[in-house]
């Protein structure tokens, strides 16, 4: 999450299409950031998240050797670690989706081709210029489809707020 | 020269019009936004024939009129989060990654073991990788020598640390 905050930091540049790629097999450290922050953060930096995770990423960190706390701190260490896998899961998941990219999970045989689908889709994206109704504000919701059968249109779901 | 009075008016509303009508136009002019999307049909494979007449947009639910629609043209910043426990598993798809970019990206490279580490700023091409993070992101930097040894790399590369 940290790093995801950070990347949209220095990712947003002016003539470049910004995007965040993660690779991922899971285990990060708990984090106290909120997902829903970290999600604004990464619409506001305009880029589109791609995330790359092996089977078994998703699974909650297990918990460490607890020795010398309470029962009681243990129970809080377990919410903070719920609520981390959260909001891990919140902005992998829905911030993808919503940046125009998308949430892949792989295994060993299918990562490389994995990411070379990706490279394909970037280098194949369409730029559209679109004229904006009146009354529209930036970060409103942006709805993208196709009447082509069988085709399906990956697009950000809100307006770029630049 | 002395100029009188209503020449003076007419020279000044002349002026001003001419200072305030660029702006009037530009006020005219619709806002347009330029959107980046990818279609995929079925299988997940890009399609790359797509008209602008087959693509429906709308915000704020209202219908946007579509006045060009062309492939993307403009270079990309990538920035890549690896954060693989050390082990190095994503070398390979991320070298092949960084191939089929190369000359349309600039590439910036975070990894994480326990905390994020920059391991790269954004360059271009692998040469301009530093030599921070040599440690714990060694697979990171890994990666990078890969791909430098591609065939059919830039020659910059090769002069590459």
């Amino acid at each position: 999450m940290e790093a995801i905050q950070e990347a949209t930091r220095g990712v947003a540049g002016d003539g470049r299409r910004p995007v965040i790629l993660v690779l991922r097999v899971g285990g990060e450290a708990v984090t106290t950031l909120d997902g829903n922050d970290v999600q604004e953060d990464l619409r506001k930096s305009g880029a589109v998240l791609y995330v790359v995770s092996t089977v078994g990423a998703q699974r909650p960190n297990a918990p460490s050797a607890r020795t010398g706390i309470s029962n009681e701190q243990a129970q809080m260490q377990d919410a903070d670690n719920a609520n981390s896998t959260l909001n891990v899961q919140q902005v992998l998941g829905d911030g993808s989706k919503d940046s125009g990219g998308r949430h892949d999970q792989v295994i060993s045989t299918t990562l490389v081709p994995a990411l070379e689908r990706i490279a394909d889709e970037l280098l194949s994206q369409y730029a559209l210029t679109c004229v904006l109704p009146n009354g529209v504000r930036p970060n409103d919701k942006l709805s993208i489809s196709t009447k082509r059968k069988n085709a399906k249109i990956q697009a950000p779901a809100r307006l770029p707020t630049r | 020269m002395r100029l009188f009075p209503r020449q003076l008016l007419v020279t000044c509303a002349i002026g001003g019009a001419g200072l305030l009508a660029p702006s009037a136009v530009i006020a005219r002019q619709p806002k347009t936004q330029t959107l980046y999307m990818t279609a995929l049909d079925k299988q997940g494979v890009p399609i790359t024939d797509l008209e602008a007449g087959e693509i429906e947009a709308k915000a704020g639910g209202k219908a946007m009129e579509i006045v060009r629609m062309q492939p993307a043209q403009m270079p990309f910043r990538v920035a890549v989060i690896v954060s693989d426990a050390g082990i190095g598993g994503f070398q390979q798809g991320l070298a092949n990654f960084m191939q089929k970019l190369l000359g349309k990206a600039e590439f910036g490279l975070i990894s994480v073991v326990t905390q994020p580490e920059v391991v790269s700023e954004f360059f271009a091409t692998p040469s301009g990788v530093s030599a921070r993070g040599a440690g714990r992101a060694g697979p990171v930097r890994r990666s990078w020598k890969r791909f430098r040894r591609r065939p059919g790399a830039l020659p910059a590369m090769a002069a590459g640390p």
